[in-house]
């Protein structure tokens, strides 16, 4: 098995070009704002594994279903580049990503 | 479409187009982007901590917006298995049949109602074991239907017994020394069979799993996808892969894309353990399905 390369599919995601105003070579950054409803995470760290930005963890209290649910890391709160990798990936529909207006 | 065209980070965020999606905010009201989707009052579901049906299910329901199916066409038939419990959570028609039944189920529902977009979501023992003749006859028909098989190599629901895709000397709890069968190859028998579309990817190919569907939602005919889920409390914990992400993270590392290999048949779509599985799409045609020949009968018929 041993360790495998991040997923393709994560890598350059983030980046995207604006139509206006920005240089077209210049490319533009995407943000996003993450949200859990942690009543539905089961603690299986798809998206803790798989985010290309390694800004998940999981936390280290229980829900009331007796799992860890995922979470931000301290002081990783504006990294995300809004790829919502994270989102598809959930099995349980317990994470998504708001893009963060510019 | 070649696998080229459709990199993983293909595909995007649901839309709103065809389903309104709920107002006000979601983070307050606990809302996930796919809850109108869902049956979310049904969720969690029941699925193991890391099994892939939930993310091949999420796929499917990107595919339906961004086909543009309207919801009052949208119908899943399964069978029985944990695949086939996506019946309770996707917010369409659904019918859970008895085990291996879905495909003749979905074949009547489909005859019944042609404007309806029919698709049968059951598991590799559902589908090809106890429902083995259903499929082969429904792709030789060309039958309008997209059939989707969650492959976790083995019978997950009953407690990780061998199956007709358990690779060969691969672990199940009624293979404790490894399996001496050899597994069906899914992409090839589908498409011996007749199906008019045939595909195959991991979980970890999300975005390649969301435009398959796209793509094979608005197509006619008999079309097979494939989806090579992880299932860490069965296949996985028997074979020692590990964690859910892990049995993800090995499929992903042990493919290749059939568009990368010099090849025009099917060759090398076998599973076999621990080397190199190919996956991407491996036909597509346009060819008369069962509906459009039957026309002509019945026209004929009525001269
Ligand atoms: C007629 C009949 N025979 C056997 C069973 C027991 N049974 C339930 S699920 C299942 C196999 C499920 O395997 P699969 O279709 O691969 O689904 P998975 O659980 O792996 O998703 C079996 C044999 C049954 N329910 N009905
Ligand atoms: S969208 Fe999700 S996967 Fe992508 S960077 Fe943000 S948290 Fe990570
Ligand atoms: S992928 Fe979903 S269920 Fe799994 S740890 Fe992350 S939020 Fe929780
Ligand atoms: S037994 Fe396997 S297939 Fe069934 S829910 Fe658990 S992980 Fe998924
Ligand atoms: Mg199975």
């Amino acid at each position: 098995m041993g360790s495998v390369a991040l997923p393709r599919s994560t890598s350059a995601s983030g980046i995207a070009r604006s139509p206006a105003r920005v240089p077209i070579d210049k490319p533009v950054r995407h943000h996003g704002t993450v949200h859990i409803i942690e009543s539905r995470c089961k603690e299986c760290e798809f998206c803790v594994v798989f985010c290309p930005e390694k800004m998940l963890e999981i936390s280290d209290r229980y829900t009331s279903r007796g799992y860890r649910p995922a979470r931000v890391k301290a002081g990783k709160e504006g990294d995300c580049i809004a790829c919502r990798f994270c989102e598809d990936v959930c099995p349980e529909y317990a994470i998504y990503v708001v893009e963060d207006q510019p | 479409m070649t696998d080229e065209e459709t990199p993983a980070s293909a595909g995007g965020t649901i839309s709103a187009e065809v389903t309104p999606a709920p107002n006000g905010d979601l983070a307050a009201l606990e809302l996930h982007p796919y809850d109108h989707l869902l049956r979310s009052e049904a969720l969690p579901h029941i699925w193991c901590q890391g099994c892939g049906i939930g993310t091949a299910l999420g796929a499917l329901l990107h595919g339906f917006e961004h086909a543009s199916v309207p919801v009052e066409k949208r119908v899943i038939v399964s069978g029985i298995g944990c695949s086939s419990r996506v019946v309770y959570y996707a917010k369409t028609d659904a019918y859970h049949t008895t085990h291996g039944r879905a495909i003749p189920f979905a074949t009547g529902v489909k005859l019944t109602n042609p404007t309806l977009n029919v698709v049968v979501f059951a598991g590799d023992g559902d589908l090809f074991a106890i429902g083995g003749n259903h499929f082969m006859h429904a792709a030789r028909r060309n039958m309008d239907l997209l059939v989707v098989c969650i492959n976790n190599f083995n019978y997950g629901m009953t407690g990780g017994q061998g199956g007709p895709t358990t690779p060969e000397g691969a672990l199940s709890t009624t293979t404790p020394y490894g399996n001496a069968e050899r597994p069906f190859n899914l992409p090839e028998f589908a498409a011996a069979a007749g199906a008019s579309y045939v595909a195959r990817w991991t979980t970890l190919d999300v975005r390649r799993l969301q435009a398959t569907f796209t793509e094979a939602l608005a197509r006619h005919g008999f079309r097979f996808v494939e989806v090579l889920a992880p299932c860490p409390v069965s296949f996985g914990k028997t074979n020692k892969i590990g964690t859910g992400a892990e049995e993800m993270e090995y499929y992903y590392a042990l493919e290749i894309l059939k568009s990368r290999i010099e090849s025009t048949s099917h060759v090398g779509t076998e599973i076999v353990l621990h080397r190199p599985i190919v996956v991407g799409k491996f036909v597509d045609l346009e060819r008369e399905t069962f509906l459009d020949r039957y026309a002509r009968v019945v026209a004929k018929a009525k001269e």
